[in-house]
């Protein structure tokens, strides 16, 4: 009678109990469960169907021995093998893990902080998006917390402590049989319980605690053989991994109480880390110190998280994300805990700021569409279904992407990957290749009418397929069905040529010879075509044709960013193995006052700013393109001053020439303004022995036979001194406008292999798109003009 | 047996885990572990974060970042010196005899405080359980020009005691205590301030130690009764917890305790030794008290509290008594550096550096506060572009710290008593900018009791600076969008803003004093008022 008196004088408390979970289960079933599978679900879902051991896995994940897949066995042989009902049995572990919180934050810190905490778990977004996923997490939550339960009964020296052992030793090893990386966790908690008892009678006998040792050290070994076999699979990221490169320390933190709420976002308030430096400082207030239990907890969360940070930085990212997961009940039971004891006004206003703040974190987690998180390789494989037609191709990347597809998709036309995948053979995914992949792309085209190109997971060379489809093929369609998941149609007009580097009479000289130039990610093209890609599409596809090609980078003025850019600039195309473009135009008095006039202030400025362009750029290759049309103004200059621009100029030529990797080119103006005689005479006192060269044409439209010529001619006299030449504009030609003309198109894309002896490459140095200055409609010099760039890229006969 | 364990596991079972033991030196054996644990905690996560701040960041402006690095370095000064002089906490064992007691003259400096509280203050003096005892009231209102001071004569009279008005100004309270010094014979002195009430044990705790020959001065804790008043009062308790709890400690154990003004007993000859009271600085017990140790006499601690005084109950109060404080230290670490003056150990000479240079932390804090402004306006910061391993090592490191802090205090040094440190930057730079200047500053005595005054020195700079916060946060956000760099330097504007705010909230208490009770009702005070002994305060059980 005792036990249903108690129910009935507590009704409403129970009440509540029982209310959270049904209100969580019922909002993360309704928001979350519906969609298509995700990469971290095929696992679970492929289990019996014969691929799973091929799908990229964590190892630590293992289908073979994890306990959840036994269970998921299990749960499929009676609920079918709906992605539904796989993902229930998630649900179930996390709306038992809400009384599980309660239970245990109330046997460590009291009813009212164990209400909170129960709370807490049941607006977390973070669980509940775990609980509607068809992962191990929430199962790992569930033990997690019952974990917390007996760990604090044995922390705060219970009487029965016995069951408590008993209690906490099945949970550690169900919790290491769902997730080894549990056991790290385990042994943190094990190491600050014999801290915390010295000195005090001994609680197990020394035969337990032998063998409980050996036991642990056995665990340990067992984890060693599956970190060494993580550490041996780095060919290919697990799709989860991309998260988890992402996720760091900061991130993760933030993504535990907010849930998934996309990187930029989380960044955003990861950045704001200092608000939890008051927070530390607030923690002088409560006028007595932290319990012991509340230490252990914090040394218990944060020790080994730390650790695994510090790794991460100094080693090798680790599954971050994964190992949060297991301590989000000792979390929730700190963070409950700070905020039940403040002083009434503050708890009560921290408690309830907290929740609503959750509440919207959920809330937009569950309405947004646009989320990372939110994968919908449904919506794409069923639109490609029904698109695609028997004569197609259909081309994947990342190469796992492929399974989250296949699982929707009907239609005729075959899947292929790139790189090329061998899915019978379960081992690494092949090394990414640019050349491999033009030439197996070219092949798979061979006779087909549409190319389908999926891009997913990026790995780090989505934009180099991106590119070389743009530059080659014409594009019919593109979506992007969910942020980093994207679609887009293909069909061939002309054969595509495959830049094989060709070694011709002067090119072994060519220091750009097979090296690759640099594509600036975020050029204002890019920019734009990205603004338009839903409303005015045809005209993205456009500015894609500039977007996809090299460009120069332009150095205008002397700001104190300058050094940092470039250095991001050169780290950036580092990473790609390509070669960037730069243009100094600062010169002092440079375009005479112009519509490009300003400059440098004096020679000292000038030479100091060219130092630290030099500086920033180092010993890694560049090309360097100086001061365009300043020796063409030289032509009209009295005497003394001409001297004092040549020697400037020379000083600066100079100071490039002094770094290894600089590939500099002086400008020599166009085809018609300075005699090629005198302009060998110019670019000699300038001292174009210490550059690679000359450039010519820059930001001009004159045709690529004409200044060739010219350059030939120049090239002549000063005994065969290479050239490069800009064909941003010269597509038909120039007319006798110099500024904005309009009516001209893009040149030739810009390209190493010229072809012409002379001439070491074809570079884009005027981007075109930008405008000349104020002249025909035009805006102020440099800045972006979308319909002069359209017009450019309509009449490009490419 | 099962209601208990129940109550145990509610109380998160603090009751069962700490010692109930009322002796003292069985809480100094088990603060010893805890204490050294957490400065070997603090000290580790401390390298780790400064070897990550000078060696793995990049480096943005290079201005900025060498006032950065500058501050780091000071504060990095402060928080080894600190953990040094709490390292050993193992009491001293000092020479004490139960039976010693020769004649000891007892001053109460006055200069024209109120009635009341003089007449308490001699009532506790009279209170005082020692055979051999002479009581004065060195009456220093005449000279200072006080309204009260021929009232004061008139109560010494009417209780009994001797009063000794000066008529000859000069050298302040030193002043007055040398002319006291030089009419009255006792061997030894005990010195009070006129709000200082001293218990009855106060003579028979301390003048046991001058058995030993070498004995200088035997120094007490001040205690203010009025810590629970108002945000003010509770914030300069806060302080003085500190310095009285772990930090004196452990000056205790390296010879380094100073004269703190009040509550404590000194031995004449000690005193004439160094040519008396020293009357050309405004901290003068600070300088006598390292002029004894030069000349080789001892100090001891007696981290009892035996008397109970007045906290400053207003922000002006505050500010001046910071400011004496201030300009008197600084002139010690410019004008009398200690690692300058012959006679003092080593020890003694980091010791009185570091506690000198406290007062430059001001400086420290309105750098670092200057920072997020300075991006707001100009996108200059002094670190690049910031990765996780900053927030990593700092982050422990500021937990390590105040856990320590915690440590040392007994948990009385709230999180209002360090708004009020960091928050003091305008008093500290007033401070240098007399010093700099040659100001030589008034010797005015703090007042004991509440007045409705505005203290533009701290409202004016403080409230500009949340005013500019908050404007640059706009201007910044117009200018760049919700960057990360934005975030972060606003998360530390916001920090800076809330760390400010209890003193904007204590000048706002301070207007009236109907306030006080509404405040201290709910919050930061409400933690302080616990009844019962001010010493288990200081000390723990």
């Amino acid at each position: 009678m005792q036990p249903l008196a108690n129910i009935a004088k507590n009704w409403r408390f129970l009440t509540v109990l029982l209310l959270m979970p049904l209100l969580a289960g019922g909002v993360s079933w309704l928001a979350f469960a519906g969609p298509g599978i995700r990469l971290a679900e095929l696992h679970s879902l492929l289990q019996n169907a014969g691929n799973a051991g091929r799908v990229p896995h964590d190892p630590l994940g293992d289908t073979h021995t994890s306990l959840y897949f036994m269970v998921l066995a299990g749960w499929r042989a009676l609920l079918g093998s709906s992605p539904a009902a796989v993902r229930s049995l998630s649900e179930v572990f996390y709306l038992m893990s809400i009384p599980a919180m309660y239970v245990a934050v109330r046997a460590a810190y009291g009813k009212a902080t164990g209400i909170f905490a129960a709370l807490m778990a049941s607006v977390s977004p973070c669980m509940q998006w775990q609980g509607s996923e068809a992962t191990a997490f929430s199962m790992l939550a569930f033990w997690s917390a019952i974990n917390l339960y007996y760990f604090t009964r044995i922390m705060l020296g219970d009487e029965r402590e016995r069951t408590a052992w008993i209690g906490y030793g099945i949970t550690a090893v169900l919790g290491i049989w769902t997730y080894p990386l549990s056991l790290v966790l385990a042994s943190f908690q094990l190491l600050i319980v014999f801290v915390n008892r010295r000195g005090n009678a001994p609680f197990l006998g020394l035969r337990t605690r032998i063998w409980g040792a050996i036991m642990v050290g056995m665990l340990w070994i067992w984890l060693g053989g599956k970190m060494i076999e993580v550490a041996s699979f780095d060919r290919w990221l697990t799709p989860l991994d991309q998260e988890a490169q992402a996720a760091r320390f900061s991130t993760t933190f933030v993504t535990l109480f907010l849930g998934f709420q996309g990187s930029a976002v989380i960044t955003f308030i990861a950045a704001a880390w200092p608000l939890a430096v008051l927070g530390v400082f607030c923690g002088l207030s409560p006028a007595s110190k932290p319990s012991r239990l509340t230490l252990g907890l914090a040394a218990v969360a944060l020790g080994p998280l730390a650790l695994l940070a510090v790794a991460s930085l100094l080693i090798t990212p680790m599954p971050l994300s994964q190992y949060s997961a297991m301590i989000v009940p000792t979390l929730y039971a700190l963070v409950a805990r700070a905020v039940c004891s403040c002083e009434w006004p503050y708890s009560f206003l921290a408690g309830s700021g907290l929740l609503v703040v959750m509440l919207l974190a959920l809330a937009r987690q569950s309405f947004q569409p646009n989320l990372a998180i939110k994968q919908d390789y449904r919506g794409l494989s069923q639109y490609l279904s029904s698109k695609v037609g028997s004569n197609d191709v259909i081309i994947v990347s990342s190469p796992f992407v492929v399974f989250p597809i296949e699982y929707y998709y009907n239609g005729p036309a075959r899947m292929n990957t790139v790189p090329a995948w061998d899915r019978s053979d379960a081992r690494a995914i092949p090394v990414f290749d640019e050349t491999t992949m033009e030439e197996e792309v070219v092949k798979l085209l061979n006779g087909r009418n549409t190319c389908w190109l999926v891009l997913s997971c990026d790995q780090g060379y989505e934009r180099a397929i991106g590119n070389f489809f743009n530059r080659h093929l014409q594009r019919l369609y593109y979506r992007e069905f969910s942020p980093g998941l994207r679609l887009a149609a293909f069909r061939q007009v002309r054969p595509i040529e495959i830049e094989k580097p060709r070694l011709g009479p002067k090119s072994a000289l060519n220091p750009l010879a097979g090296f690759r130039l640099y594509v600036n990610p975020d050029s204002p093209a890019r920019q734009q075509a990205r603004e338009w890609r839903e409303t005015r599409p045809q005209d993205a596809t456009l500015l894609d044709k500039i977007a996809a090609h090299p460009m120069a980078f332009w150095l205008v003025r002397n700001n104190r960013s300058v050094a940092l850019d470039i250095k991001k600039i050169m780290s950036a195309a580092g990473e790609e193995k390509a070669v960037p473009c730069f243009v100094t135009y600062f010169f002092p008095e440079r375009d005479r006052g112009g519509f490009s006039g300003g400059g440098a202030r004096d020679a000292k400025e000038y030479l100091g700013w060219i130092q630290a362009i030099a500086d920033s750029i180092g010993d890694r290759k560049a090309i360097v393109i100086l001061e365009p049309d300043t020796l063409g103004f030289l032509l009209n200059v009295p005497g003394l001053e001409k001297e004092r621009r040549l020697t400037l100029l020379r000083k600066a030529a100079h100071i490039f020439g002094q770094k290894r990797g600089v590939i500099s080119y002086i400008d020599a103006g166009h085809c018609n303004w300075v005699s090629p005689g005198e302009m060998a005479s110019l670019l000699q006192r300038v001292g174009i022995g210490t550059a690679r060269g000359f450039a010519l044409n820059v930001s001009n439209f004159y045709p690529n036979d004409e200044v060739i010529a010219y350059g030939n001619k120049i090239s002549k006299l000063l005994n065969g001194k290479p050239f490069v030449i800009d064909t941003s504009r010269n597509g038909l030609g120039a007319t006798n406008e110099l500024f904005n003309p309009p009516g001209r198109a893009l040149g030739f894309p810009p390209s190493v292999h010229t072809g012409h002896a002379h001439v070491d490459a074809f570079l884009w140095v005027k981007n075109p798109g930008e405008s000349d200055g104020t002249a025909n409609g035009g805006p102020v010099a440099g800045q972006w003009w979308a319909e002069y760039a359209l017009g450019l890229a309509e009449r490009a006969r490419w | 047996m099962a209601s208990s364990s129940t109550n145990a596991r509610q109380q998160g079972g603090a009751a069962r885990r700490f010692p109930t033991s009322e002796s003292t030196t069985g809480i100094f054996s088990e603060e010893r572990r805890l204490g050294q644990a957490l400065i070997l905690l603090t000290l580790i996560v401390g390298t780790l974060y400064y070897g990550v701040l000078f060696l793995f960041l990049e480096r943005g402006d290079g201005t900025l970042y060498f006032f950065l690095a500058s501050s780091e370095a000071f504060r990095l000064w402060q928080i080894v010196t600190l953990c040094y002089t709490t390292w050993h906490t193992t009491p001293p064992s000092f020479a004490f005899d139960a039976a010693f007691e020769p004649a000891v003259d007892l001053y109460i400096t006055v200069a024209g405080e109120p009635m009341d509280l003089v007449r308490r203050t001699i009532k506790g003096a009279q209170a005082i359980d020692y055979p051999n005892l002479s009581i004065y009231v060195l009456n220093d209102g005449l000279v200072t020009g006080k309204p009260n001071w021929k009232a004061i004569d008139s109560l010494c009279g009417e209780m009994g005691v001797k009063c000794m008005t000066r008529a000859t100004g000069g050298g302040a309270k030193a002043g007055n205590i040398n002319y006291a010094l030089s009419k009255t014979t006792g061997e030894y002195v005990a010195i009070f301030d006129a709000d200082h009430v001293p218990k009855a044990q106060f003579l028979k705790k301390t003048i046991g130690f001058f058995v030993e020959e070498k004995v200088g001065f035997v120094q007490t804790p001040q205690y203010y009764g009025n810590h629970a008043l108002n945000i003010t009062t509770a914030a300069a308790w806060a302080q003085q917890a500190l310095f009285f709890g772990g930090i004196c400690r452990g000056k205790n154990a390296l010879n380094s305790v100073f004269m703190c003004g009040t509550n404590l007993v000194f031995r004449r000859r000690a005193v004439a030794d160094v040519g008396g009271m020293f009357e050309k600085s405004i901290t003068e017990d600070f300088l006598t008290s390292m002029f004894l140790h030069e000349k080789g006499w001892t100090s001891v601690y007696v981290p009892e509290v035996l008397s109970e005084g007045l906290g400053p109950e207003d922000l002006s109060a505050y500010a001046k008594q910071q400011f004496r404080w201030a300009r008197g230290c600084l002139e010690v670490v410019f004008q009398y550096n200690p690692l300058l003056r012959e006679g003092l150990s080593l020890t003694q000479k980091v010791q009185y550096l570091a506690s000198a240079s406290y007062w430059l932390s001001g400086l420290v804090v309105a750098l670092n506060a200057l920072f997020p402004l300075i991006f707001f306006f100009t996108g200059l910061t002094p670190l690049g572009s910031v990765n996780e391993a900053l927030l990593i090592a700092f982050l422990p490191y500021m937990l390590a710290t105040v856990l320590m802090l915690k440590e040392l205090s007994n948990s009385q040094f709230r999180f209002q008593g360090l708004c009020f440190s960091m928050a003091a930057f305008p008093i500290h730079l007033k401070a240098l900018l007399h010093l700099g200047c040659g100001l030589k500053p008034s010797f005015e005595v703090t007042r004991k009791r509440w007045q409705a005054e505005t203290c533009w020195l701290l409202i004016l700079p403080l409230g500009t600076y949340v005013g500019c916060a908050l404007t640059g946060m706009i201007l910044c956000f117009r200018r760049e969008g919700l960057s990360c760099a934005l975030a972060t330097n606003s998360a530390w504007a916001i920090f800076y803003m809330a760390a400010v705010s209890p003193v904007l909230a204590a000048a706002w208490q301070g207007r009236s004093p109907s306030r006080w009770r509404w405040l201290s009702r709910h919050s930061m005070a409400a933690g302080l008022s616990r009844p019962g002994n001010p010493s288990r305060l200081l000390l723990g059980r």
